[in-house]
């Protein structure tokens, strides 16, 4: 008999381990750009940091209009923003606020031409010759690793001489704050090397625009506040680029439109039960009952 | 759910989990960095390396030095002064290198760099041979003034017509030179470079020529003039005279060329002859007795521009032929084989368009569009090499640009191979061994727990339930004759109770076996070894149990758990007895009364015989 107890002790100890992982797992995410995504491809670091320097989180978008002359931080927007929503973020301007929108795929097209901002992103694998990475397995460089070069001062980008970015798209339009060297092309057919119909020129990549009485910045490549990036060592790294981005006396973070804002089902789901006494309450009797039926099934 | 259904789910669970693990057996790398390195948005910096290296501006500062450096060495030259000349070249040369090698590490070389490379190349090249023109021409200067002082005018002569054909090649050199300069600075602008310097080389290799034409013309001038002053001294005594006719003017690669050189004078015949191609002896031999001299140029490594022939024989020149040879179309073939493990052979064949094969050419082999290798045709035109490569996809392609032949460029047509080396195969070998061992040993291992648990769920067979105890002493008796039921009247305390008897044959039978338990029991209880007497006929139920009801694993189940069971079976009221009155005994400790363990006999007997009947 007693064997086979150790063997059953041992079983529950071990599912109880296994347990650990699946809750880590069930509390954060995968989904690219995720705060909660504590991965190479998540923003958990940035917004641990954010939220570190009280920065609200957005997940009404109405909300921004109670924050009149604030910095709104719209990072990879990948939701469609309604006509009330447009209309939501020409207040939210009209007021004095500064909209950041950070986006690679055109899907922030929209809400610049709903704002009425003449920049415009142009998606597309951007490259260049003035890279930073080099794919440690085959040696080869990675010319979508751009190092652009900061062209105009500004608030956003005091002190900051070059942005490194990742696989970023171009802007066109508005008054370019950072721009690639001569050597840039996109590259269409992916294939890293300047081919046959892909020219060299530069490409703006970080772009500042007034619309009515507030400031649009542009910013062609949302993955420098990936974990990632801001980890990322060495004299020319992203940081103070990215403490000026959120060095704002009231900062927002969208996360109504955001992919930043994609947590999966799950993790609400916990998040709630977590914050409720009452799931608290009914998990602690529900794990109590649990215990007691292995003891009566004499498993315990 | 049926519990039958649960073994065969398990196996397929475990044939799925097993065929799963086989095939990523040799290969256990189920999650590794690179496998998620990249996504749609971006690539991992951490599965990178950084470098700190500002790729267009290194480009830029050599794309740069390599065309505003070309006017200083160009300077020089016309400056005469050829050592820094010399220098400056060489340095233009390694900076021309490293520019190349950028270029081939970057994979550039079809884009506009890689043209900038082919410009700069074919820069140095005439470079090279201006300056090394330029360096012969001063020197004719130096023997000239030594010449005319000697008043020699037959050295003087051939100094001039020396002079001539490096004038030629210079001003061929200048045209190059000029017709490469708009597509070279159109591209140095594109690059926001600072032409300057190049365009500044230019002219200056016009005034270069130009020089040198003057010079040559003033040389011949005074040539002349020396002749004429002193001709009983200009020429040798026995030629006179000596002419060359070239048939035809123009040719490609593979004509041949017809030199008739003629000596005149007192003794023309079987002397010795020189012809002369760009001031450089081409070929020698001797005129026959008539002082004809016949020679066959065959035009093969001769650059494709207008060349200066003539003949001479000691001193004495015949005038200056031009010839021009004109560029014709090559082809060149690509067979890209893999000779052995890593040792991959690329050759091919280089000719003209009319099939002519071109010997001792230089043709470059691309693997990914990447310049690895040069070498050279041999005496049929076939050029082969071997590349050592790991196993992968690859595409070759073979060129050929080698401009000190008449050929147009010539470009060979992709080849895509397939290089799979041994080791993959012995990979793929030992990647079927290793998961069919694997296979079987998942088979037999499958096949002996199948015999295993059917072993265990075969007929069932009573054992003794006294053999635990392990008495000294003990003599078992085969095929025991059930003792006769005994008096249960317990020894007096302090004997010792004599060894039970062995039951294995009696227990083929269970009333046969259970009239030896019994009689077992009897003896114990004889010996006051109560506990062990009652566990005795408890575990000869336990297995009764078992066999009736199919019981696994019931050795685990305690008295009670086996108690319960029997609820609502027909051997619950006597088994209920039983199980209170063993407790009372055997955990208990309480020795029972005669009447007590006679009881004991009694509902023993019940639900053993229970047991026994058909019924459930």
């Amino acid at each position: 008999m007693v064997p086979i107890r150790k063997i059953v002790l041992f079983a529950i100890v071990l599912a109880c381990l296994s347990c650990i992982p699946l809750y880590l797992h069930l509390t954060t995410s995968t989904a690219e750009y995720s705060r909660l995504n504590q991965g190479w491809n998540g923003t958990s670091l940035y917004y641990g940091d954010l939220q570190e320097r009280g920065a609200v989180m957005i997940t009404d978008l109405p909300q921004i209009l109670d924050y009149p002359g604030s910095r709104l931080l719209l990072l990879a927007p990948d939701r469609t923003f309604t006509p009330e929503d447009l209309g939501t973020l020409r207040s939210y301007l009209a007021a004095g606020s500064t909209l950041v929108l950070a986006d690679e795929t055109g899907a922030g097209n929209q809400v610049l031409a709903g704002i009425g901002a003449g920049a415009r992103l142009q998606p597309g694998n951007l490259s260049s010759l003035d890279f930073y990475l080099w794919e440690r397995q085959s040696g080869r460089y990675q010319p979508s690793s751009v190092i652009a070069s900061v062209t105009r001062d500004d608030l956003l980008t005091r002190g900051v001489e070059v942005i490194l970015l990742n696989q970023p798209a171009a802007v066109e339009g508005g008054e370019v704050l950072a721009e690639t060297s001569l050597m840039s092309w996109m590259d269409e057919n992916g294939d890293r090397r300047i081919s046959q119909g892909e020219t060299l020129g530069t490409y703006s990549v970080f772009t500042r625009e007034r619309v009515g009485a507030g400031t649009v910045y542009v910013l062609s490549d949302p993955s420098i506040f990936t974990n990632g990036m801001v980890q990322l060592s060495g004299p020319e790294n992203n940081t103070l680029f990215l403490e000026r981005l959120a060095d704002a006396p009231v900062l927002l973070a969208d996360q109504s439109h955001s992919r930043t804002g994609d947590v999966g089902v799950l993790v609400p789901l916990l998040a709630t039960a977590r914050s409720t006494r009452v799931a608290e309450i009914l998990m602690v009797c529900m794990i109590s009952i649990l215990v007691a039926y292995l003891f009566y099934r004499r498993i315990l | 759910m049926n519990r039958r259904l649960i073994p065969p789910l398990m196996l397929v669970c475990a044939i799925v989990v097993g065929l799963f693990i086989g095939l990523n057996f040799t290969s256990p790398e189920l999650y590794i960095p690179q496998n998620h390195s990249t996504s749609l948005y971006h690539v991992n910096p951490q599965y990178s390396d950084v470098t700190s290296w500002q790729s267009s501006e290194d480009l830029l500062d050599i794309m740069s030095a390599l065309m505003d450096d070309t006017g200083s060495v160009v300077v020089k030259i016309r400056e005469k002064d050829f050592e820094t000349a010399e220098q400056e070249y060489r340095r233009l040369v390694g900076l021309g290198h490293n520019f190349d090698n950028i270029v081939v590490d970057l994979e550039l070389s079809e884009t506009e760099m890689g043209e900038f490379s082919k410009y700069n190349q074919r820069n140095q090249e005439l470079i090279r041979r201006l300056l090394d023109d330029s360096k012969r021409f001063e020197e004719l200067k130096k023997l000239e003034v030594r010449y005319r002082d000697e008043k020699n005018p037959s050295a003087l002569y051939s100094v001039t017509y020396e002079g001539e054909g490096l004038k030629t090649q210079i001003q061929e050199v200048t045209r190059q030179y000029d017709q490469q300069a708009p597509a070279f600075t159109q591209l140095g602008q594109q690059f926001s470079l600072n032409t300057t310097g190049y365009l500044q080389s230019v002219s200056e290799v016009e005034s270069l020529a130009q020089e040198a034409s003057s010079t040559q013309e003033t040389r011949k001038a005074e040539a002349d003039t020396l002749k004429k002053a002193s001709p009983s001294t200009a020429m040798p005594a026995s030629v006179d005279s000596v002419t060359l006719e070239v048939q035809p003017d123009q040719a490609t690669f593979g004509d041949t060329l017809r030199l008739n050189a003629v000596l005149s004078g007192r003794f023309p015949g079987e002397q010795t002859v020189d012809v002369y191609l760009d001031s450089q002896r081409w070929a020698s031999g001797r005129s026959d007795a008539e002082g004809r001299f016949v020679y066959d140029l065959r035009v093969e490594q001769i650059r494709a521009e207008r060349h200066v022939l003539y003949a001479a024989h000691e001193g004495v020149y015949s005038p200056l032929v031009n010839v021009t040879i004109v560029p014709t179309g090559a082809a060149l073939t690509l067979e890209v084989r893999q000779e052995a493990e890593r040792n991959i052979s690329v050759s091919g064949i280089l000719t003209t368009v009319g099939g002519l094969a071109v010997p001792g050419a230089e043709v470059d082999i691309y693997l990914n569009n990447i310049r690895v290798m040069n070498t050279l045709t041999g005496g049929d035109g076939v050029y082969r090499a071997f590349l050592p490569l790991q196993p992968g996809t690859y595409t070759f392609r073979s060129a050929s640009t080698d401009s000190t032949f008449p050929l147009e460029a010539a470009e060979s047509t992709p080849v895509t191979l397939s290089v799979a080396g041994s080791a993959g195969a012995r990979s793929v070998i030992t990647t079927i061994m290793i998961y069919a061992t694997f296979l079987i040993l998942f088979s037999m291992g499958a096949v002996i727990y199948y015999r295993h648990q059917r072993g265990r769920e075969g007929p069932f067979e009573l054992k003794n339930p006294f053999a635990f105890l392990k008495l000294p002493g003990r003599k078992e008796t085969p095929a025991a004759t059930p003792p006769e039921p005994a008096a249960a009247a317990p020894p007096p305390p302090g004997e010792a109770s004599p060894p039970p008897p062995a039951v294995e044959e009696a227990a083929k039978t269970p009333d046969r076996s259970r009239d030896v338990v019994l009689a077992q029991y009897r003896q114990l209880v004889i010996g006051r070894d109560f506990q062990n007497a009652v566990q005795g006929l408890y575990l000869f139920l336990r297995d009764q149990l078992a066999r009736k009801y199919r019981i696994r694993d019931h050795k685990s189940f305690t008295p009670r758990e086996l108690w319960r069971l029997t609820n609502n079976k027909p051997c619950f009221g006597p088994f209920t007895k039983f199980i209170h009155q063993y407790e009372t005994i055997r955990y208990g400790g309480m020795d029972p009364s005669p009447e007590e363990s006679e009881s004991l006999v009694r509902w023993f007997g019940e639900t053993s015989s229970a047991l026994e009947s058909g019924s459930d």
